[in-house]
């Protein structure tokens, strides 16, 4: 490694260190820091949420550095396919009341549906909107996907109106110690996030379909006199960028509320992950997502009034990171 | 006997650009064929615009007897032409049997995908030794005998070599020398660019020269070998 190269990455790391320092100093600062046993089981549990929470944002996180490594097409709707999964779950649980059914259809189960109906989509984005552009200047691509969201949002809007929904799950909490305890729902989300990306990671990793993905995204020229069909990679790949964006938001709507204009936000949230993980890198997303959800989790703790300052430790992550060490933890070196 | 790979004055280039006027070769069944000229000739692209990677402008391209005008590189390959890109390109994050497997990523049949490993490590016995490296980790001339390997493992009837031997060690270029009249011999038809004009030629039955995108000279290696203006101007006198 270059001299610049391990500098940038000790950089990194140490910023990292300062963003983590940061919601402490300023809870010393403030008065909120008490060194009893009470507060530090509160801060156990405030880290453990924060894992768990960085188990679901890793489930669209990775679906987006998929889409970036494969095709270098920056999905501005990824948020906007989340909340769709969101949707879709909410639909599927709410059906048979509608219908006058007595059954219970478990929100996780909806994935079933979901999940595929979401990976049409993806591939149907692909094939009709950004095969003809992809590999030509990428900020094409990346304006179509803009205009894609946009528009999801104001169908979604149309159909579903602004109003906030949430599906109760689940809603006891499991406790590790006396003190400490964890929502059952974000642990059964960060088992199923945990679950659906270790599987996804397998078949990148074993399968033959998921090596021509690889090869496709280490070398499109090359896959195609391997005789890969790069086309067809790429629909398979926006496919399971969105399918895994969709599970995300079925992970999101058993925990959170969410309404159309929810999808911004998640966007965000993946690009500051893909971006401090490194770009196009699969465990990359694993790990940033793990650091974003825990350090959101520490400033809505710590600082007084801080779930108003959440959101900007996406955006201090992902600006800084692309300042210090734009190819983030893990991605691969450009040009 | 008919061409099996034939192009008639082929135009082509990079989006507007044209780089190739005109430009026709044929290369017959088992030949050798290579093809010499400076820097930026457009040799690279005459191979390019075969495999259909960049825009063709004009002209007839002609694999088999059939018009491969149009088609993926892919589609090209599944015909039975291989192509090995300039530069040595494996997947460095590919173990070499994974690389290797993936050349053949057109053959659904497991059992066959394995002969052709078998016959690739008979041809490469370094590469057998290494099949779990990672691609990114061997050195300049084994990556290079991967890059053949993998475009063998279709069992290609012709093969396109693009600067086979360029910054290789001397060991490595004879050995990629070797590996390729030992190819030829097997019945393989190989149409070559390389830097290498003497040695290249050697090995040739035919050699065309290009210069700024249009043919040159054409003729047997031989005669090339000892054209005048051909080894003034390519073999250094
Ligand atoms: N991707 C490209 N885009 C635009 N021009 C290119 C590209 N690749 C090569 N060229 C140009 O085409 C000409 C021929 O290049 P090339 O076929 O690579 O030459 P050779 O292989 O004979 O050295 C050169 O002038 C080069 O600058
Ligand atoms: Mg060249």
């Amino acid at each position: 490694m270059e001299k610049s190269e391990v500098r940038s990455i000790y950089l990194l790391a140490g910023f990292l260190v300062f963003a983590y320092a940061l919601p402490f100093a300023v809870g010393v600062w403030t008065d909120s820091i008490f060194y009893d046993r009470q507060w530090l089981a509160d801060l156990a549990t405030v880290a453990l949420s924060g894992l768990m929470q960085g188990g679901v944002y890793a489930m669209f996180a990775v679906g987006l550095t998929l889409i970036f490594g494969v095709m270098r097409v920056i999905n501005v709707a990824h948020g906007e396919l989340v909340v769709l999964g969101a949707y879709l779950t909410w639909v599927m649980f709410n059906m048979p009341e509608w219908l006058g059914i007595d059954v219970y259809v478990d929100p996780l189960l909806s994935m079933v549906v979901s999940l595929p109906l979401a990976f049409l989509l993806g591939y149907g984005i692909q094939k009709l909107l950004l095969n003809a552009v992809v590999g030509g200047p990428e900020l094409t691509p990346l304006l179509i996907t803009f205009g894609i969201g946009i528009s999801l949002v104001n169908i979604v809007e149309w159909i579903f109106t602004t109003d906030y929904h949430t599906i109760p799950y689940e809603p006891d909490a499991i406790h590790l110690t006396a003190s400490i305890a964890v929502g059952k729902n974000k642990v059964i989300s960060f088992g199923m996030a945990f679950l659906i990306s270790m599987s996804v990671y397998i078949f990148l990793k074993v399968a033959r379909l998921g090596k021509a993905i690889r090869a496709t995204a280490q070398n499109a020229d090359v896959a195609m006199v391997c005789g890969i069909n790069i086309y067809s990679i790429y629909m398979i790949t926006f496919g399971l960028g969105a399918a895994l964006a969709a599970a995300g938001g079925t992970l999101v709507s058993i925990q959170f509320g969410f309404n159309p204009e929810t999808g911004l936000q998640y966007t965000v949230v993946a690009f500051a992950i893909i971006i401090l993980g490194g770009r196009g890198n699969f465990i990359g997303a694993l790990i940033g997502a793990l650091m974003l959800g825990v350090i959101e989790n520490l400033i809505a703790f710590m600082v007084p009034n801080g779930s108003a300052m959440v959101e900007i430790a996406a955006y201090g992550l992902m600006i800084c990171t692309l300042l210090i060490r734009p190819r983030g933890l893990m991605g691969a070196k450009e040009g | 006997m008919a061409a099996l790979l034939e192009i008639k004055n082929v135009d082509a280039g990079y989006g507007n650009i044209q780089i190739l006027h005109q430009v026709s070769l044929h290369v017959k069944e088992k030949e050798v064929v290579c093809v010499v000229g400076p820097n930026g000739a457009g040799k690279s692209t005459a191979f390019k615009v075969i495999m259909g990677f960049i825009n063709h402008m004009g002209g007839d391209i002609l694999f088999d007897g059939k018009n491969i005008i149009g088609q993926r590189p892919d589609q090209i390959l599944a015909r039975g032409l291989g192509y090995v890109p300039q530069g040595r390109i494996v997947f460095n994050q590919m173990t070499v049997r994974e690389n290797l497997d993936i050349g053949a990523y057109v053959e659904r049949d497991k059992r066959k995908r394995l002969q052709s490993m078998e016959y690739v490590f008979e041809l490469f016995p370094r590469l057998a030794e290494r099949q779990k490296q990672m691609a990114g980790t061997m050195s300049g001339g084994e990556q290079q005998m991967l890059a053949m390997g993998r475009a063998l493992m279709t069992r290609p009837r012709m093969m396109m070599l693009d600067e086979p031997s360029l910054g290789l060690s001397p060991r490595f270029v004879t050995e990629i020398f070797e590996k390729i009249v030992n190819l030829a011999r097997e019945g393989l038809t190989i149409i070559l660019v390389e830097q290498n004009a003497a040695r290249a030629l050697e090995i040739s039955h035919r050699g065309y020269v290009l210069e700024l995108g249009r043919n040159r000279f054409a003729g047997s290696g031989e005669e090339l070998l000892n054209n005048e203006e051909v080894r003034r101007m390519y073999l250094g006198g």
